[in-house]
Parts: C-alpha cells; structure tokens; sequence
C-alpha cells in the first residue's frame, strides 16, 4: 500500500493529507454546508460528544465525495494526488496536474 | 681600481677636482608633462539622474507590491485548503478522542468503584465549560 494512492484496494478512499490538500477546493464547495454546521456546533460548545452527530455528517460527506471524484476521474485524480504526495501539499509546483484534474472533474 | 684612476684628467690636484658622473636630464631638456584638471562638464544634468532614479526606484517598487499580490494569493490559495478540510480532520480526532474517553471511564469507574460519593462523570473543572483532559500526554497510545 503506497502512501501516495488516493484509495485502498477496495476502492475507498484514504483521508490522507495529499489527497485531502489535493480535494480541498471541491470540499470547500460541496461540502460547504456540513462544514459550516459543524464550526457552529464547535463554537458553541467545544465538547467533542456534542458534536458528534454532525462530524459523521462532515465524514460521510467528505469521503463519499472523495470516492465519487476518483471514480470520475481516477488518472488524473491520482496523478495530482501522487504530485502534492512528492512536493508535499505545495500547490504552485503541481500546477499542470491541478489543471488536468479540474479540467475533468470540473469545479462546479 | 678606485674612481679616481679611472675618471681622472690630466692635471688634476685632487679627488675633488673630477669631472662629474651624474644622471641627468637629456640635452634640450625633458618633454613638458600637463598636471592641469581637465574635468568636462558634459553628461546628463542633476536633475536627469534624479529622475531617472527616482523613475527606477518607483518601478522597482511596483514589482515588489505585484510580487506581494502574487504571493498573498497563493498563501490565501493554502489557507482556504486547510480550512476546508479543517472539519472533517476534527470531526475524525473527535471520533477517536471520545472512543478513548470512554474507556478512561470505564477504567475510572472500574478503579473507584469502592470510593463512597466519587462520581465518576468527569469531575474536573466547575466553570461549566468543557475543558481538554490535562494529563500532560497528547496521544499516550502514540507516544
């Protein structure tokens, strides 16, 4: 199992920080809602048992997006995830491969 | 032999009397040699070298303030990254962390069991506000 491959052998995804760093624009705009409820809920009351209901939210959403992005678009998704793996999350030096993966799994 | 058998002339009444052997300058005299300043007084004004100072700092500074955006942007790029995937690394830690939790007090019910009057329901702090286990260890299991 390499640390640079965005999904374990049964097609799920890791959360690792590559593949976190290489999602993040796409989590930061599907999952916008469920992150946002969970800061409110942490900023309240910052007891982990009480949040609990609403960071499952958060983890179902992030790694059913995860999965769906690699099984759209699995080479490129896996090429930028391999390139912020080498250069240690540093978006200017993967550039090109940001690029390949937006232009197939785009932004929306 | 000493300078006086060798640069004698006839007739001489002593050492005193020989002819010269000096190092002098040649017939006529040497050439004339000019030690005047000769600073001109052309070039571009005082006021044309302040310009065009002035013109290179001024430009110079603008790149530095386009070279700030470019980077302020890609710091900004970075930190929204962390902040979008700020929750779900936290909702993950809290997972763990109350998994753990449970089992510390399992293990503080298990070890006080004979205490009369000890609740075990987290008797730290009275503020009412949840505060983080103090034990000095993050990640015992890691560490």
């Amino acid at each position: 199992m390499e640390a640079n491959a965005a999904v374990d052998g049964t097609g799920n995804p890791i959360p690792t920080s590559a593949v976190l760093t290489a999602s993040a624009k796409h989590i930061g705009m599907r999952c916008m809602q469920e992150n946002m409820a969970f800061l409110k809920c942490k900023k309240n009351d910052p007891n982990p048992e009480k949040c609990l209901d609403k960071g499952r939210d958060v983890t179902r959403c992030v790694l059913g997006l995860l999965k769906d992005l690699h099984q759209r678009c699995p080479k490129e998704m896996d090429a930028y995830v391999g390139c912020m793996y080498y250069y240690t999350n540093e978006f200017d030096l993967c550039r090109k491969e940001q690029e390949a993966f937006e232009k197939a799994c785009p932004l929306k | 032999m000493t300078e006086a058998m060798i640069r004698k002339k006839p007739g001489m009444a002593s050492v005193k009397d020989m002819p010269l052997l000096q190092d002098g300058p040649p017939p006529g005299g040497f050439a004339p040699v000019r030690y005047a300043r000769r600073i001109s007084n052309t070039g571009p004004s005082a006021m044309a070298i302040f310009l065009t100072f002035s013109g290179a700092f001024a430009w110079g500074m603008y790149q530095v303030g386009q070279g700030n955006k470019i980077r302020r942007a890609l710091k900004e790029e970075k930190y929204a990254a962390r902040r979008a995937i700020l929750p779900i690394l936290q909702a993950e830690e809290d997972e763990r962390f109350v998994s753990e939790w449970k089992k510390y007090l399992a293990y503080e019910a298990d070890v006080m069991k004979d205490v009369p009057g000890w609740k075990v329901g987290e008797n730290v702090y009275n503020s009412g506000r949840w505060m983080p286990p103090a034990t000095g260890e993050l990640r015992p299991d890691v560490w």
